[in-house]
């Protein structure tokens, strides 16, 4: 039981013990790391070529006004291994720059727009950082952070 | 050569003007809107998810042919827009051109709730409450989604507004 997972787990932890700062195993087919952004390339591109992690699921961000900082969770699937991966990272609210994650998988390009578009957190290095679901000439801010202000009642 | 030319515009204008008279003449508009009220050929324009329930409406079941609509993809040939479902403000845009796009006269169905008042989506971001503030709306069906016995009923009404001429 729980064998692939925590192989994976514990060859992260090994291999970069200065930005890995949370590694465990959720439960079957199922781990989340915390990893700080400085090393967020690295380690993506570790996962793919050594650990096999080669399907973007999903790209996702959480907002945490108290804490003053946007998450950004990457799911990624190893198809050979069957494990999904939720890696996570923070970005202070201030200042969310985060490195694309372009140059490891290409399948990343539309879910950081949209991640962009709806969180504000900008990704250095992407190729087109445009309006996706939103209207071309949208200036109300970003929606799914939590200071958004939507409608009260109904008009 | 002048002359002629000057002859043949001046009938033109003529022939329009007569057109136009016979036209307002009770018996021929009647007519007119008896034909058009039984020939909405109709551009669905799938915004959200009431377009399935085209499919019923349109098949062999419930057959909105009967009563003379027939879906057709050539919108400039069309003469009933239906708006099915939610329509976004990017989307917004976009209906507005359909509907520009179409020639006169030209009616328009809203189905759904999402498409009469914002529906589900009252309070979000990046949704048109109520397509009448885009375009102006003939028929509204509520429903979520519309029976296809509620849809046909709304093209009846529409049916009966342009054979009374309104």
């Amino acid at each position: 039981m729980l064998k692939v997972e925590e192989e994976v787990v514990k060859t992260l932890k090994q291999t970069f013990p200065e930005y890995v700062v949370e590694a465990k195993v959720q439960r079957e087919k199922r781990v989340t790391v915390v990893v700080k952004r400085e090393g967020l390339v690295e380690i993506a591109r570790f996962l793919r070529d050594s650990l096999q992690f080669d399907h973007v699921a999903s790209v996702s961000g959480v907002d945490y006004p108290e804490k003053n900082e946007l998450m950004v969770v990457y799911h990624i699937w190893s198809i050979p291994k069957k494990v999904l991966i939720a890696l996570k990272t923070s970005v202070p609210r201030d200042n969310p720059h985060l490195s694309s994650l372009i140059s490891v998988w290409e399948g990343v390009n539309y879910f950081e727009r949209e991640t962009w578009e709806m969180f504000g957190i900008v990704f250095d290095g992407h190729p087109n950082l445009s309006r996706f679901l939103l209207p071309e000439d949208w200036n109300k801010g970003f929606p799914f952070r939590k200071d958004f202000k939507l409608r009260t009642k109904p008009e | 050569m002048k002359n002629s030319m000057e002859k043949r515009e001046g009938r033109c204008k003529l022939f329009h003007f007569e057109i136009g008279k016979i036209q307002d003449w009770k018996p021929v508009k009647d007519l007119l809107n008896w034909a058009r009220a039984w020939s909405l050929w109709s551009v669905h324009l799938c915004t959200g998810c009431c377009s399935p329930e085209l499919m019923a409406v349109a098949c062999s079941r419930f057959d909105a042919e009967r009563f003379g609509t027939l879906p057709f993809p050539t919108l400039r040939e069309c003469d009933l827009l239906f708006i099915l479902g939610v329509v976004t403000e990017k989307m917004a845009k976009r209906v507005k051109i359909t509907y520009e796009q179409m020639p006169e006269p030209k009616y328009v169905i809203a189905l759904g709730d999402c498409a009469i008042s914002g529906g589900l989506w009252w309070d979000s971001y990046n949704v048109v409450q109520g397509v009448d503030k885009i375009i102006p709306v003939d028929v509204y069906v509520p429903g979520c989604p519309p029976r296809p016995e509620a849809w046909i009923q709304g093209l009846r009404l529409l049916q009966k507004k342009i054979m009374e001429g309104r």
